[in-house]
């Protein structure tokens, strides 16, 4: 993980280009790391569950929180993968402060509902499959830490 | 009565004629600004994941019109506008 520590002590996200000549691993290199937080909530006005990325404020939808952090995970990996290849995108840019705020009163997302969301990211997950008992939501507020390259194929 | 949908289709033509870069990438849309839109050069962009088709006739949710606002400082209304 290439990242430095910021004044105000957030981890900052880096440029890693890699070395020459390296082929599939100057390909791999080349990716952008990010550590980010999802914050995820269910939004009456959308009718759905949001996963929100605190440092890029791209947003995933999903009719559940699994769904919603899978789409997340997919879209910032695609961001971090345009990024990377052309300088001019600008990725970095914070969710506004009502999202930050929530992360004042949420819970950790399950580690296994986590899990969930990286396959189904990945497309590794079967179709139909259930992700969460509804039942098991004790909370309307989650968050979750994302590392880079999240989507990448294991 | 209630606020008039946004589809997908009223945000395509409306950023297309503004000189706006749209991407399509596995059913999930990619809107990215011209690099005259800021100073610097660098282009905001905003992803719309494909689950918004969940939502009934390809009709934006609230919340991917408020990232739109936050990115581009473009309201519904002026998209409406346009179509």
């Amino acid at each position: 993980m290439k990242s430095r520590r910021s004044s105000r002590g957030f981890t900052k996200p880096v440029r890693n280009r890699g070395q020459k000549g390296g082929g599939a691993v100057k390909e791999k290199m080349s990716k952008i790391s990010l550590q980010d937080i999802a914050v995820i909530y269910f939004s009456p006005a959308d009718e759905s569950w949001v996963a929100h990325s605190v440092y890029t404020d791209q947003l995933g939808l999903g009719l559940t929180p699994t769904k919603a952090l899978a789409e997340l995970m997919r879209l910032v990996d695609k961001l971090l993968a345009m990024a990377s290849t052309d300088d001019s995108i600008e990725y970095l840019r914070k969710a506004p402060e009502e999202v930050i705020d929530r992360l004042k009163k949420c819970k950790p997302f399950p580690l296994e509902w986590f899990e969930v969301a990286h396959n189904i990211a990945r497309g590794t997950y079967p179709d139909g499959s259930v992700e969460e008992p509804a039942d098991a939501l004790d909370a309307d507020t989650y968050s979750a830490n994302l590392g880079e390259n999240l989507c990448a194929a294991a | 009565m209630g606020q008039p949908n946004v589809k997908w289709g009223h945000v395509e033509k409306f950023f297309l004629a503004r000189g706006y870069e749209i991407r399509h990438s596995g059913g999930d849309k990619i809107i990215v600004a011209p690099k005259h839109a800021s100073p610097t050069g660098t282009r905001r962009t905003v992803l719309i994941g494909h689950n918004y088709s969940d939502h009934k006739g390809e009709v934006l949710a609230p919340g991917h019109l408020s990232a739109i606002k936050r990115a581009f400082g473009v309201t519904r209304e002026q998209i409406l506008a346009e179509g």
